[in-house]
């Protein structure tokens, strides 16, 4: 039996998700700088993949047995640049595209790669920083995977 | 072949999916055992001695506000005959093939709790029903999976038991919805050519139905020793209906 690991599977199925006004974004395709992107999710690159936990679940060895794979992948939401208007007119919009990211993700559990997905946690909400250190109304938003290794 | 996961699980009674409101099945299946002081007539317990004996739940659900929903309007009577339908789905929602527990089970009891949501238990005594005493097995396959269709099958089968049988089975079926009247049934076949090589599964047929404003749902026990050829698929005859959303299952005797 093959053991799979869908870590690019994963997050290609989450980037292809769809959340109108928002880009998504794939582990091949972070932006260095979101200032021309606008409100953008992508995988945040200091601590994307974290809490990774194989549990065995039946006998067997090397491959055989059925290993349930579970772990976090954290994106950042960059919604609109801190101090663009010199107040905080784009806040407004940053709930109301954090609620339709949650509905996006709450409403597709199943998505290719993984048996489940679910919203573990939305963090840090408030400042965001890009790969460039530019600071956005944004956050954190952590999501829990699970796989079922024997499945391709 | 993956594993069962519980996400898909699906739960079906008297054609109403109950599935968005069950958190929790129980245990369904079977055992084999001897019921001590009980009679063969017995309605509730309803065990032969040595003979298999079927067991489905607590099925734990959320109490529905609305009688609409489903759950509370059919069950809430408490004492009522069901046909249960169980489908298990691996990667994603039951598909033809998977396994499927049925049976026609008598409820015994409908339990509201407040134990930190407020939900009922819904407990099924032990028993066999008795429409279909003689088969020993709830477990079949799914042979349509919840969904609508708006003509019959032409189609080539989907079930492959690998040979055929002469020991009966049993046909289930729960008709969700409707717009008239229709006709759900079971097709066999001893080859998977092509559409004319199937021919309907005698005595695998709902007869006539209508899900318009209630849904529907039966279990049919074939003769014990009746003939199931190898291949299966579903089959519709739509009379005054132009569509009808159903989920069927086909349990092979053994």
């Amino acid at each position: 039996m093959t053991v799979n690991v869908k870590f690019a599977t994963v997050a290609n199925s989450i980037a292809a998700l769809s959340v109108s006004g928002v880009h998504m974004y794939d582990t091949d395709q972070i932006p260095t700088n979101a200032n021309m992107v606008v409100p953008c999710m992508f995988p945040k690159p200091n601590g994307y993949i974290s809490n990774i936990t194989p549990t065995i679940e039946t006998y067997g060895t090397a491959g055989s047995e059925k290993i349930t794979l579970e772990y976090d992948l954290t994106y950042t939401y960059c919604h609109a640049a801190i101090a663009e208007n010199l107040n905080f007119g784009a806040y407004a919009g940053f709930i109301t595209k954090i609620a339709s990211i949650l509905v996006t993700l709450l409403t597709n559990d199943a998505i290719a790669g993984a048996v489940d997905i679910r919203v573990s946690s939305v963090s840090d909400f408030g400042v965001a920083l890009d790969p460039a250190g530019n600071a956005y109304h944004g956050c954190d938003i952590t999501l829990h995977v699970q796989e079922f290794c024997e499945v391709s | 072949m993956t594993r069962l996961n519980s996400k898909y699980t699906r739960v079906y009674a008297n054609g109403y999916d109950v599935s968005g409101v069950a958190t929790n099945i129980g245990t369904v299946g079977v055992e084999v055992d001897e019921a001590s002081g009980a009679a063969y007539s017995d309605e509730v317990v309803n065990i032969i001695l040595g003979n298999s004996s079927m067991k489905c739940g607590p099925i734990n659900a959320f109490l529905s506000p609305s009688a609409a929903t489903g759950l509370h309007e059919l069950m809430s009577a408490g004492n009522v005959i069901q046909n249960i339908m169980i489908p298990f789905g691996a990667v994603a929602d039951p598909t033809v093939g998977m396994p499927c527990f049925a049976w026609t089970m008598q409820q015994g009891s409908y339990q509201a709790n407040g134990d930190g949501i407020v939900g009922v238990t819904i407990n099924y005594p032990q028993a066999s029903y008795s429409t279909v005493k003689g088969y020993d097995n709830p477990f079949g396959l799914l042979v349509h999976a919840k969904g609508a269709e708006t003509a019959a099958n032409t189609a080539i089968g989907t079930i492959d038991n690998g040979a055929s049988s002469a020991k009966g089975g049993i046909f289930a079926w729960q008709l969700f919805s409707s717009d008239g009247t229709c006709t759900l049934s079971i097709d066999d076949s001893a080859t998977n050519l092509n559409n004319a090589a199937f021919a309907a599964l005698s005595g695998a047929t709902s007869g006539e139905i209508d899900a318009t404003t209630t849904p529907a749902s039966g279990m049919i026990a074939l003769a014990k020793t009746a003939t199931v050829r190898q291949y299966l698929r579903w089959q519709i005859a739509l009379n005054s209906a132009t569509t009808a959303t159903f989920a069927l299952a086909f349990i092979r005797g053994t």
